[in-house]
């Protein structure tokens, strides 16, 4: 494609001189951003591919085999949520996984049927199988996987890398979310809480809606006319200047209009998926209308990596208390949403790397909890399950097919290289380079990060 | 590798040892001397032991443990594991070894892997080797020859209570001497003022224009723009010019216009909303507290009484019955009741599971928002532990807590909720309650007997699924787990007959009845099932809705409530797609489990009566079938009418008015100090109090019988406080000059910054007390000093970059709301009715809200997961946390929303029509282009146009008309882009 390559360089320089100033202006007054670990850290950004409601590992990368052995056993758990409500473990009934495993790749990962494109990706994958996190509900995990807090209002994942590395694309915004859902902490999960508000997050489209827009980026005049008026709107202010003095504060505002214009010029252009060929759309499952959805928005996320967005979120979920993947009951409706997203996300990969883009980019995907090995109340689904689950990162430095931490023979409770959500922030954090116990912002008498007091970096996970 | 951590995230269980140690630790202090009777050591080490220690435990410590464990690492959990002091001693669950015995360590414990709470390092267990040799060493005595690192010592000491005074905040508040001055100022605050100008020899700007100060004082004073005026002189330090000025604060002050703004400055820091975040929940009655807030500063109502509203208004004494029919005392009784809605406005995690854990973060969040508004403190630092910077020992912290675990503002359930309370009444109002009460009471007595009457003429064997309303399902229908026996013994029941669960194999059998289908709604859920004398008294039913999960047990001996068939399980939510499902399970059952059917009957949302009468119509969901010869039809369709007129009287009960409230425990509080803030590690006892570091009172006063609340508010606004007064006068002062004295307007504390004119602050504040806490009074003084007037500098003055010491006045940029407010003003869209709700009536959750009101700002719903346009971009206050100064953002995006929105582009179409009408009334003729500029220009800027200005105008009207568009609205539209609208000179 024509556009990769030269268009990511000729945007990227579009945003140095000029840009790079009016940011410096923007900023004025806020604390500078936080050293830089290594003069060239191992990634640049990140894609986010967020399975929201909370996949089950025990049916997607975990293989349990003990499970189906022993379907139907009753046996005693520590069930987060009873032990948050009565304070001790409770008998659960085992619930066999619908799907089957095999194994894949060189490194002959298990994967279950749910994922048979992803499957195909497992020796660029590095899994964490031993995840664990806070928040036994939707709410308080969601907005603890994307602020690492579940009560106070706290930056999101994505401001802090903004606040971080600041842009690399001045005419773009830095942070976005496409398609986030509005519940379970809404905006604040993509929120800029006490950061500076260039740190926060644009949502671009919305769950259940397939246009993919930033809000107010188009002019609904005609572009003559839109022209005009730039022209006029600069004609008056220079007059104002001439009144009222060219304060640092005026200036940044004439400045941020220039750059809003900018951004009207060049965010369309971004946006604009026709421009790819049919062998792209057909590989992220554009043209089925079974995956067409979350394949846009992976292609979107593609073509803002190459403009040089910081971080970027792709969503799947939607807005009610009970997302997507929140199989209580009918478990076997998790088939439907590995049918929407594993295309796409095997599209994409297949796509960032053939790019070249996978080595600075860090893809990492997951819920905000896990799922339990046995059925919720003896019923038909599984409960959630914050003490283990399974995400996996890809490209940014980490090791490639492999495969971190273990959990007990039901894939209930991590037993090995347990890492938890703090710890993942740190060492995300690690691979763009930024020190998650520098990376802190005074606010209401002090420092704050995003680790709070908690973090360690896994050094294993690196190649 | 990292290293073990007592992860203070997981609880830890300890022996009755360990908690003693544990607590005395707290109390006295972390680093104190080593505890005697953890000492394992003596002065002669055994050398043999200390090379196994060399040898094969230092390394595993610093490998493994370190990174985590050691004074210069986090120390985690408060333990140090790179020294013999630091295991000795401990961290906050106490010492980590006890020599001699591995069982009794915690850090055997921990990194054995045997307690799931706590298990290090949490990257897993050590090798079995490395295992094998600290149990080795604990065995034989833990022996240790490593001493304190030097650095170990906290290098940053914070203030302790006694020490307090060293900082200024907390020194007692006394009125310093105005200063003298050459000039016969009048206004002392011109006088501190320019005393310290001169001191710096700083020369001051003069007076602002005439019309750039006219601006200045509607927006800060009513937060709307003033009508363009010719007559205003254009001199401003003209006599003329002045008399009118100040005659125009009278009128301002007197405007209710501004309670309009004053109340939003406020709201800013009391987190004002009218929704929570999760799942979006409106807060129905959230309004009144901001009207409250609006009447107060109207009537200038001492802010000290404000503070005691606010925080106790609910136990102030209540008036007597006779009292309360005076329509004066009822209102007044009834806002000090709503002002206390300040304290349940937090942005609350309702879902939080572990209950306890809630109400603690609740009460944090209290303290949170108490201490930043009233004292400036940062109090919540000191939950977990000392306040690190400043004198706020965990001690104060829970002392607090204690006084407001009193009250509880949550009633539980899985997704708990908020607390309303019915308002009192007037004397007529109270008539129409009891007699609504007395007709649902005699209605319930009624139908009683009636449905007696009904229930044995039921006697349809099988009923048929279709002919019933909403979504029913059979049990043939239902997801069954274990073995269910099919029966048709007992009629009635749903289609082919029902089935139950042989009263084997308890708690291994579930029914599930989930629809995919359900519209999302409110529905009546109900379940059917043959009665019989076998079946169990407490089955278990669990009704999962869009608010979670709620289990219910239903006796299945009762006959159905509803015609001998159904029993209601309560009306749910349910979002589209959501989860939508019933499951029945023989968990502790004590006879036979029955499942029949499920119900999903919609019922409606809306009180109004119209739709009402529509949900009067299926009431029993039985009313649909009409068998021709049924005797029961007559009894069925006064059933059927009577429970319609119960709904109508249910609803207008309903409808009486609630606030959001606190409800007062029924127990008084017994929160210890928590370790670590973690409620399942309490500490020692603390008894309710107050910040020690204010210097009084010495001794707790609060009586056994109060909950303390009324006590703190007293605390808050006695005199002798020294921060209260300075922090609200401080606020007052930034609202109207840019800029605060202390900058940090929510942190008084040592990290916060000093005053820059610390007499101007003390004078100010006790000028606020002596003359009642008025904020009128302080207003006044304000706005009419020379130092509120001065122009804005053009430029940054060199010797006063920041013009912190006043010498020009402060270039501010208009509020989110005023921006707002000022478009539609001067597009003549305004509604300027005040008060009352202004929620779209039904609207359960604030997603996607559509704010289309033409209100005031003040009036638009706060909605936390969906802001009025122009709120996201324009630096609206967070509405999840107390904001003292509001963020002074310049972003790409503020310019497309001005420029590009819809919203912005419909007021700039409706000015301009306005204006051609304006303009039209002085001439018939056609308009020419430079009057149109011209009234364009005083119309959003309240000022003329210079002749280059009109030139460009002129220009752009005359050239750059496009089929269709007019060219006007374009003009228009970057003038409210200008800097000029944005900015106040």
């Amino acid at each position: 494609m024509a556009w990769s390559l030269e268009r990511r360089r000729w945007l990227q320089s579009a945003a140095c001189g000029f840009g790079a100033l009016a940011l410096q202006s923007l900023l004025a007054g806020s604390a500078p951003a936080a050293r830089l670990l290594q003069p060239r850290p191992a990634a640049k950004r990140i894609i986010f591919l967020f399975m929201q409601g909370g996949v089950s590992q025990v049916d997607s990368f975990d293989h349990k085999p003990l499970i189906n052995q022993r379907a139907g056993e009753v046996l005693t758990f520590a069930d987060s949520r009873q032990l948050a409500k009565i304070g001790r473990p409770t008998e659960q009934r085992l619930l066999a996984s619908p799907w089957s495993f095999s194994q894949h790749g060189q490194t002959g990962r298990w994967v279950s049927e749910l994922f048979p494109e992803m499957a195909k990706h497992v020796d660029d994958l590095c899994f964490l199988h031993a995840m664990h996190t806070e928040g036994v509900a939707h709410g308080p995990a969601t907005l603890f996987l994307h602020c690492g807090a579940m009560q106070e209002v706290r930056p999101s994942f994505g401001s802090w890398v903004l606040y971080g590395l600041g842009a690399e694309n001045q005419n773009l915004p830095g942070f976005v979310s496409i398609a986030p859902s509005l519940g379970n902490g809404g905006a604040r999960n993509y929120g800029n809480a006490f950061l500076p508000t260039t740190c926060q997050g644009s949502p671009i489209g919305a769950p259940g809606v397939e246009s993919l827009e930033i809000n107010a980026l188009t002019s609904p005049l005609a572009p003559q006319q839109e022209l005009a008026r730039r022209e006029l709107l600069r004609q008056i202010n220079r007059q104002q200047v001439d009144r009222l003095g060219a304060a640092d504060e005026l200036q940044g505002v004439l400045e941020s209009y220039e750059l809003a214009w900018r951004m009207q010029a060049v965010a369309p252009d971004v946006l604009d998926l026709s421009q790819e060929s049919a062998a792209t759309l057909e590989a992220y499952g554009i043209n089925d209308p079974k995956t067409q959805t979350y394949g846009r928005r992976c292609l979107l996320a593609r073509r803002l990596c190459e403009a040089g967005v910081r971080f970027i979120q792709v969503n799947y979920g939607d807005n009610s208390a009970n997302p997507a993947w929140d199989q209580h009951s009918n478990l076997p409706k998790h088939a439907e949403h590995a049918a929407a997203v594993d295309r796409p996300i095997a599209g994409l990969l297949a796509d960032l790397k053939q790019r070249g883009l996978l080595e600075d980019t860090i893809v990492w995907w997951g819920s905000e909890f896990g799922r339990t090995p046995y059925s919720e109340n003896n019923g038909t689904g599984r409960d959630h399950n914050p003490n283990a689950f399974t995400m996996w990162v890809a490209g940014g430095g980490f090791k490639p097919g492999f495969a971190y931490g273990e959990t007990d023979e039901f894939g209930f409770q991590g037993v090995h290289g347990r890492v938890h959500m703090h710890d993942l922030h740190a060492t995300l954090l690690h691979q763009l380079g930024l020190d998650h116990l520098q990376l802190t912002y005074k606010h209401a008498g002090r420092d704050f990060r995003l680790t709070d007091v908690h973090g360690r970096v896994v050094q294993d996970l690196f190649s | 590798m990292p290293l073990v951590s007592f992860n203070p995230r997981t609880p830890t269980r300890h022996t009755a040892t360990l908690w003693f140690v544990a607590t005395f630790l707290l109390a006295f202090g972390t680093l104190g001397p080593v505890q005697p009777w953890a000492l394992g050591q003596t002065d002669q080490l055994d050398p043999e032991a200390v090379r196994f220690f060399e040898q094969n435990i230092r390394p595993l410590l610093i490998k493994h443990c370190q990174e985590c464990h050691a004074h210069d690492t986090q120390a985690s959990g408060g333990l140090r594991l790179d020294s013999r002091a630091g295991w000795q001693t401990g961290g906050e669950s106490g010492p980590a070894i006890a020599p001699g015995d591995p069982e009794q360590s915690l850090l055997w414990r921990a990194i054995s892997y045997e307690d799931p709470n706590l298990q290090m390092p949490p990257a897993g267990k050590l090798p079995a080797q490395e295992l094998r040799d600290i149990q080795t060493w604990i065995q034989n005595q833990a022996v240790d020859p490593r001493e304190e690192p030097i650095a170990a010592q906290p290098t940053h000491q914070p203030l302790t209570p006694p020490d307090a005074q060293q900082h200024w905040a907390y020194r007692p508040l006394q009125r310093p001497p105005v200063p003298d001055s050459e000039t016969n100022d009048t206004n002392p605050i011109d006088r501190f003022i320019d005393h310290e100008l001169q001191a710096r020899g700083i020369t001051a700007l003069d007076q602002a224009t005439s019309a750039a100060l006219w601006r200045r004082l509607h927006d800060d004073l009513s937060g709307l723009p003033p009508e363009f005026s010719h007559e205003l002189p254009s001199d401003s330090s003209s006599p003329e010019f002045q008399e009118r000025y100040h005659a125009q604060v009278e009128k301002l002050l007197a405007s209710e216009t501004f309670g309009e703004k004053f109340a939003r400055h406020w709201m800013d820091v009391v987190r004002y909303a009218d929704s929570v975040t999760l799942r979006g929940f409106v807060l129905p009655n959230a309004w009144r507290y901001r009207d409250y807030l609006i009447e107060a500063y109207n009537l200038d109502k001492p802010f000290a009484q404000m503070i005691v509203e606010q925080i106790a208004g609910d136990r102030l004494p209540s008036p007597s019955d006779d009292e309360i029919t005076d329509p004066v005392t009822l209102h007044r009784y009834r806002q000090a009741l709503i002002a206390t809605t300040f304290l349940t406005l937090g942005n609350t995690n309702l879902e939080t599971q572990d209950k306890r854990a809630l109400e603690l973060d609740y009460i944090d969040e209290q303290l949170d928002v108490i201490g930043q508004a009233f004292l400036a403190q940062t109090i919540s630092c000191a939950r977990c532990h000392d306040h690190k910077f400043d004198p706020i020992p965990t001690r104060d912290y829970y002392a607090l807590a204690k006084i407001l675990d009193g009250s509880i503002g949550l009633v539980h359930d899985n997704v708990s909720t908020w607390v309303e309370t019915p308002l009192p009444l007037s004397a007529e109002e109270e008539i129409v309650r009891a007699n609504l009460v007395s007709k649902i009471s005699a209605a319930d007595q009624e139908l009683a007997i009636l449905k007696t009457k009904l229930a044995p003429i039921t006697q349809q064997k099988n009923i048929r699924v279709d002919s019933l309303p909403g979504v029913v399902l059979d049990d043939d229908q239902a997801q069954l787990v274990g073995d269910w026996v099919v029966s048709q013994h007992t009629a009635p029941f749903l289609e082919a007959g029902y089935r139950h669960d042989a009263a084997t194999s308890r708690g291994q059998k579930t029914a599930t009845f989930q629809t995919q289908t359900l519209p999302a709604g409110k529905y009546d859920v109900r379940m059917s099932y043959s009665l019989g004398s076998n079946r169990a008294t407490n089955v278990m039913v669990d009704v999962f809705s869009a608010d979670g999960q709620t289990t219910l047990r239903v006796n299945q001996q009762e006959r159905p409530n509803v015609d001998g068939m159904w029993h209601s399980l309560g009306s749910f939510r349910f979002e589209a797609n959501g989860q939508a499902y019933v499951m029945i399970s023989n968990q502790d059952a004590d006879g036979h489990v029955i499942i029949d059917g499920v119900q999903f009957l919609p019922i409606s949302e809306v009180s109004s009566p119209k739709e009402s009468k529509q949900a009067d119509s299926s009431p029993t969901g039985t009313n649909h079938e009409k068998p021709i010869a049924d005797p029961s039809a007559e009894i069925r369709e006064a059933v059927a009418r009577l429970e319609g007129e119960r709904r109508q009287w249910q609803l207008q009960l309903d409808a009486q008015p609630k606030f959001m409230s606190l409800r007062l425990k029924a127990e008084p509080s017994k929160l210890p100090i928590l370790i670590r803030g973690d409620h399942k590690r309490p500490g020692p006892d603390v008894d309710r109090g107050f910040i020690s570091a204010n210097g009084f009172p010495e001794t707790s006063s609060i009586p056994e019988t109060s909950d303390g609340r009324l006590e703190l508010a007293h605390w808050l606004t006695d005199r002798r406080n020294p921060l209260t007064a300075r922090v609200y006068t401080n606020r007052v002062w930034s609202w109207l000059m840019g800029e605060g004295l202390v900058h940090s307007l929510n942190n008084f504390g040592t990290t916060g910054s000093p005053p820059t004119h610390p007499e101007l602050l003390d004078w100010l504040a006790c000028e606020l007390i002596d003359n009642k806490w008025s904020t009128k009074h302080l207003v006044r003084l304000i706005v009419t000093s020379k130092a509120y007037q001065r122009s804005v500098a053009q430029r940054a003055s060199e010797s006063d970059p920041n013009n912190q010491w006043y010498g020009s006045g402060h270039r501010r940029r208009l509020s989110v709301e005023a921006l707002r407010d000022s478009m539609l003003l001067i597009s003549g869209e305004l509604d300027q009715q005040r008060g009352g709700s202004t929620v779209s009536s039904g609207t359960m959750a604030d997603y996607d809200y559509r704010h289309e009101s033409l209100r005031r700002s003040i009036y638009q719903p706060v909605f936390r997961n969906a802001l009025p346009a122009l709120f996201g971009e324009f630096d609206f206050a967070d509405p999840g946390r107390s904001i003292g100064q509001r963020n002074r953002t310049t972003i790409p995006a503020q310019g497309l929303v001005l420029l590009n929105s819809t919203w912005v582009s419909a007021r700039a179409k409706a000015t301009a029509q306005r204006l051609r009408e304006k303009c039209r009334e002085n001439s018939a003729s056609e308009v020419p282009a430079n009057v149109l500029v011209q009234t364009a220009y005083q119309q959003c800027l309240g000022r003329l146009a210079s002749e280059e200005e009109l030139r460009i105008g002129r220009d752009y009207l005359e050239t750059s008309g496009h089929e269709g568009d007019d060219p006007l609205v374009d003009l228009v539209q970057a003038l409210f882009g200008s800097l000029e609208f944005r900015f106040l000179e």
